[in-house]
């Protein structure tokens, strides 16, 4: 097992390492370059191309980049030309793993509550609540999402802050739209397992054993239902952690989101490798925990081929 | 609203149910306050900010991107000039268009018009308590034309001389026209005369930049609060992820004037959502999307930021190059109608080039040389007749044979105005438009001369400095702007002739270039922008100007 | 309990006589003839969709709108790309039956146009998908080692590029429009169809209904045909229908930051995106789209799972 893992880290490495290269290539072949003022005269073009190397031969770029990156330094931003990624990176981080930890709580929570209380009512009007509330959850885009909770619960009726992030009322509405969708399909995902466990002989047996109908759902339905959330988790994570960018900009939140999209959008080539080694590290990681947990967990996968 | 109340604290209860069962990352978010106290109170949509509550006077405003840096030579957005030219004392203050002096008590000008000497004030203090002296000054300029910094805004830095060749590596830094004689005179040289010269000098380019603080933090100068030190009016004590925070600098030798004690400057991406902001309170200013300022009506203000948007048409395409389908182009589009499509109105229609509000010889361009180039809704008669001509010159039969590739970035207002004039040009002229929507940064990219990647590109210029020139510089044959590649000997010999004389012969010459310009219907100028922003009542004597900043609130105050 | 019944039974079979029986031959009619029409895989899916209300409706819905969506634009009085700037942002009304944009545009129109878009997007987007990470991940599931173990960190790779790139590189050279968005989408979203695929055959290539055929030396292809594929034919259809959503909100998030299709086209991302600058002035510009969106996803979303059921060789046969 041990040595499975330490082959399975070796991969992983390399695999960032692909992922870094392909990307520090393919950024450069984005149109219009970083320095795209149209005010800048042609050598002050080149003079930022000198400044920042990207006079010198792409090869020879690419090598002082990954010399750089092992040293964990990812250069200094074109966009902000005082500011190193590092510096953009470990300034924003907090805020979107913030975020995205209050949204997993709020979606996982809620998710696995609603999920069982609409299960263990299935047919009646409680469980058509749930329903609907899983239902609109998946079947609405975030940024719809957002602009709702944020007019209705903020600007119309005034019940949170509007924007920023400086307090815990702040995070609620963020949270909630950020979420929603996982929470959504938690729910969803719950209340179906629950309800075929409930079919199963164990929770038929235990409950003609007389054990009393609140322990049977504890301690034997839910327990045995939630492994399929479990399973979903792995990308969910991901998805939430990185899929901020609607929220925080609705939001005003200073995370890493905006950094996604705006190092693309003004070919902001540190920071688009800063941001891709970071998340490329986060999902690959992921990646290789689910992988090891699928065997782990399900004895009928083997390791390792043999 | 009880129940509203109800469902909030409901919700904040579980909420917080669910985030004590997660452990929240050591993080720099600050919780202000305990989750309890906090929803009764907010929750009810208190207003009063927490600024205002210990009586400070705090100016809130947003911007929709955070402040790239606070190195004076090297910010370059709008939004960047405006923090800088807040926290920075340069030689002269450009006021509004009122020129006042600053670290300069007075200069003196040679007979030619090329060399400047300053006397500079001895009070004048950095926010670490050294003098500033004139060699901070020539440090900054020279560090701005220096290729080694490689500072986007050395453009501006050419109009020293020898400041294109410094740039260009072709001479020397120190052959730089600028020299500090001793602690307090400075001496710049200009490479050709240039009455605006002084209303530049607030411009963040020109700013003084300390010599040993720059050797310190090396290319991380101006990258953090602490990595530079401030002489104008405010310091910056927070800058940083979604937020600027500005403190009034105790030590600027004209303290008494400045009335606020602080400003922050956040980072809010939505415009929707800055204006609900300010709705709540939490903002002294925000800009108002064209869409939502009819709501606001009477609380809206505006400014001109400067920027004549207009379509440009590229003479290297064929038919194009044809003057009278340019004209017919000019001719066909409603203006009036254009501007209440892409912008409820709001902004100018611009029925010539220049900006009408820059300097002309004694009063305002516009007063001064008054032009309608084309009339404001358009003359659909007159678009046909040169539609027909064109048609005829260049062999055609049938308008609905021309199909232009116009190119647009992909913001939502330039969306809005490509989709609008395309349709004008389809319908009022029978020609097929295909809009091409690509990234900001790409669109940008093309702007350069003898490209073909476009037929028409929707685009605009701000101003540096505030005369004619700075707009019609752009359209020389042989200018590095060139991108309509237009080529007209004889609006090239107004400029030409603009360089050589001054006053008001000069300005006929710039008049003349600007008529000559429309009259071939080089482009198609669309609107003059207006900002549209409101500002909360408590604030007074808040300026707004478009050379060189946005907002001018260093003598703007606060009364409850 | 048990015990008295058994010898309950025991008492009784003790008074059974042979007597008590008759011979009544053998009849062949009716051994042979079949009890229920026989139906074939899709007869028997498409008679339990029906069974299923909810995914009936769903089904019709769908249909109903690809059906407006093709001809509800050809029946206008107003063409999608006709402003009026004294019809601006209006809400609903005769002559506008879903009201106008911020140009004075017919939003009924718009949306038929839109859903055009977005539905090509969805349905071809979310097909490629399916195809490309079915077949992959088959192969990864099935073979394992090396091949599954590159396959598997190339898909790491594609899925930590920045998405953005890649749609802004597609569209440089293939320019932009709906073709781009697609292959754009598809050259990152493969991978999840192909994961998931891959741990579906990596579960049922153990079992022993394959190991049976593969001792019985059946080739490898005609095994993945005949015995994996049926099998996980129910959930790769239920993943279809839920990577239609997922396309449609992909382009509506593209749209969301600018790159999409190109005016005046629009998707029902880009109506909803518009919408939500709106919200404040004429929400109706939002919740319209948003009506949309919403309905075709919970359709799709109900479908799939009618679908599951539908396909689920556990449940052939009952009712």
């Amino acid at each position: 097992m041990a040595k499975y893992i330490l082959k399975r880290v070796g991969i992983s490495i390399v695999t960032i390492f692909v992922l870094v290269s392909v990307v520090f290539f393919l950024a450069r072949l984005m149109p219009g370059g970083p320095f795209n003022d149209p005010k800048l005269s042609a050598t002050a073009r080149e003079n930022l191309s000198a400044y920042y190397g990207f006079d010198k031969p792409m090869f020879e770029q690419y090598l002082t980049y990954l010399g750089n990156l092992i040293h964990g330094n990812f250069g200094f931003s074109t966009k902000y030309p005082s500011r190193t990624v590092n510096d953009l990176l470990a300034g924003a981080f907090p805020y979107s793993a913030d975020l995205g930890i209050r949204a997993l709580c709020f979606a996982i929570s809620f998710g696995l509550v609603f999920g069982i209380i609409s299960a263990l009512n299935r047919g009646n009007k409680i469980d058509l609540i749930f329903v609907i509330i899983a239902v609109f959850g998946t079947s609405v885009p975030d940024f719809i999402m957002g602009a709702l909770l944020q007019h209705f619960f903020a600007i119309k009726w005034g019940l949170f802050p509007i924007a920023q992030y400086k307090g815990f009322s702040y995070t609620i509405l963020p949270s909630i739209g950020l979420g929603f969708y996982t929470m959504a399909s938690v729910s969803r995902i719950m209340r179906a397992s629950m309800l075929e466990v409930v079919q199963q002989d164990y929770i038929k047996t235990a409950r003609s054993k007389g054990i009393s109908r609140f322990r049977v759902t504890w301690k034997h339905q839910i327990r045995n239902a939630i492994m399929p959330v479990v399973t979903i988790l792995g990308p969910t994570v991901a998805a939430v952690l990185t899929g901020t960018f609607v929220i925080e900009s609705l939001f005003a939140i200073p995370g890493m989101g905006k950094y996604y999209v705006e190092s693309v959008q003004n070919n902001d080539y540190s920071l688009i490798l800063g941001m891709t080694a970071f998340y490329g590290t986060f999902l690959v990681f992921c990646n290789m925990i689910v992988d090891i947990l699928y065997g782990v967990i399900d004895p009928r996968v083997r390791i390792g081929g043999k | 609203m009880r129940k509203r109340k109800l469902i909030a604290l409901c919700m904040a209860a579980v909420m917080t149910l669910s985030a004590a069962g997660c452990s929240t990352p050591s993080t720099s978010v600050e919780e202000t306050q305990g989750a309890a106290s906090e929803t009764g109170e907010e929750a009810g949509g208190d207003t009063s900010g927490g600024t205002a509550a210990n009586g400070e006077k705090i100016f809130r405003y947003s911007n929709t991107i955070d402040i790239a840096t606070i190195d004076p030579n090297k910010s370059n957005a709008v939004a960047d000039s405006t923090v800088c030219y807040h926290i920075f004392d340069g030689l002269y203050r450009n006021v509004q268009g009122t020129l006042q002096p600053a670290v300069a008590e007075s200069y003196e000008v040679s007979d030619d018009g090329l060399v400047y000497t300053f006397t500079l004030r001895q009070d004048a203090k950095w926010s670490d308590g050294q003098t500033v002296t004139a060699h901070d000054f020539e440090y900054g300029m020279k560090r701005l034309c220096d290729p080694a910094a490689a500072c986007p805004g050395s453009y501006l830095g050419a109009v020293l001389k020898n400041g294109a060749a410094v740039s260009a590596e072709e001479v020397p830094v120190d052959e730089l026209g600028v020299k500090a004689i001793d602690d307090f005179t400075l001496e710049i040289t200009l490479e050709n005369p240039a009455d605006y010269f002084v209303s530049m000098l607030s411009m963040a380019a020109f700013m003084p930049v300390r010599q040993d603080i720059v050797e310190q933090f090396g290319a991380e100068f101006g990258g953090g609060a602490d990595k530079q030190v401030y002489n104008g009016p405010f310091v910056v004590t927070e800058y940083g992820e979604g937020k600027l925070v500005m403190k009034k600098n105790e030590n600027y030798y004209d303290a008494d004037k400045i009335k606020l004690d602080g400003v922050e400057l956040l980072t809010v991406a939505d415009k929707t959502t800055a204006v609900s902001m300010f709705d709540a309170g939490e903002l002294d200013l925000a800009e108002v999307p064209s869409e939502l300022a009819p709501q606001y009506e009477g609380q809206v203000l505006s400014y001109y930021s400067g920027a004549n948007d207009y379509a440009a048409l590229n003479h290297r395409n064929t038919y194009l190059a044809n003057k009278n389908l340019r004209l017919a182009m000019n001719y066909a589009i409603n203006r009036e109608e254009y501007n209440l499509l892409a912008h409820n109105g709001l902004y100018e229609p611009n029925l010539r080039y220049v900006l009408p509000q820059v300097r002309g010889v004694e009063d305002e361009y516009g007063t001064e040389y008054p032009l309608e180039a084309f009339p404001l809704q358009g003359d659909m008669d007159k678009a046909k007749e040169y539609l027909d001509t064109a048609l005829s010159d260049l062999g055609l039969s049938d308008p609905s044979e021309i199909t232009f590739k116009l190119v647009v970035a992909d913001t939502d207002d330039a969306k809005k105005e490509a989709e609008v004039v395309a349709n004008q040009w389809q319908n009022n002229l029978g020609i097929n438009i295909e809009i091409n929507m690509v990234p900001y940064a790409t669109k940008n990219s093309m702007l350069v001369p003898g490209s073909d990647d476009y037929d028409i590109i929707m685009s605009g210029w701000a101003p540096d400095y505030s005369d004619p020139y700075s707009y019609l510089e752009l359209w020389y044959s042989t200018s590095r702007y060139n991108y309509l590649n237009y080529d007209s000997e004889a609006y090239d010999q107004y400029l030409d002739a603009s360089k050589t004389t001054t006053g008001k012969e000069r300005m006929d010459n710039l008049f003349n270039a600007e008529k000559t310009l429309l009259e071939d219907g080089a482009l198609v100028p669309l609107q003059l922008r207006e900002v549209q922003y409101m500002v909360s009542d408590r604030v007074q004597n808040l300026g707004a100007y478009f050379i060189g900043l946005n907002y001018d609130y260093m003598y703007a105050d606060i009364v409850e | 309990m048990s015990e008295n019944i058994h010898q309950q039974t025991e008492a009784r079979s003790v008074n059974l006589t042979r007597d008590q029986f008759v011979i009544i031959g053998k009849n062949l009619e009716k051994m042979e003839s079949i009890s229920r029409p026989s139906l074939t895989f899709w007869q028997e899916a498409w008679r339990r969709i029906r069974g299923n209300k909810a995914a009936y409706v769903s089904l019709i819905l769908l249909i109903l709108y690809g059906l407006l969506a093709v001809f509800a634009p050809m029946f206008s009085r107003y063409g999608f790309d006709q402003q009026d700037a004294y019809a601006m942002s209006q809400s609903f009304s005769a002559e506008h039956w879903l009201g106008t944009d911020s140009l004075g545009r017919d939003l009924w129109v718009r949306v038929w146009m839109g859903a055009r878009v977005s539905l090509t997007i969805g349905l071809l987007a979310a097909a490629l998908n399916t195809i490309i990470g079915t077949v992959l991940g088959g192969f990864c599931g099935y073979y394992g080692g090396k091949f599954d173990m590159i396959v598997m960190r190339i898909i790491d790779v594609i899925y930590g590029i920045p998405s953005l790139i890649v749609c802004i590189l597609v569209m440089v050279v293939l320019g932009s429009g709906v073709q781009s968005l697609i292959i754009a989408m598809v050259i990152v979203g493969w991978t999840g169809t192909c994961r998931f695929t891959r741990g579906e055959v990596y579960r049922l290539k153990e079992q022993e209904f394959v190991l049976a055929a593969r001792v019985m030396g059946e080739p490898v292809f005609t095994i993945i045909m005949r015995e994996i594929v049926p099998n996980i034919m129910g959930l790769l259809i239920t993943n279809l229908t839920m990577a239609i959503p997922s396309a449609i909100f992909q382009e509506a998030f593209l749209s969301y930051i600018g790159l999409g299709i190109s005016p005046p086209q629009a998707s029902w991302g880009v109506l909803a995106k518009e919408g939500t600058r709106m919200l404040k002035v004429a929400p109706h510009m939002l919740y319209v789209p948003a009506f949309f969106i919403c309905t075709t996803v919970l359709a799709l979303n109900q479908l799939g799972n009618g679908l599951r059921d539908a396909f689920d060789p556990r449940l052939r046969g009952t009712e």
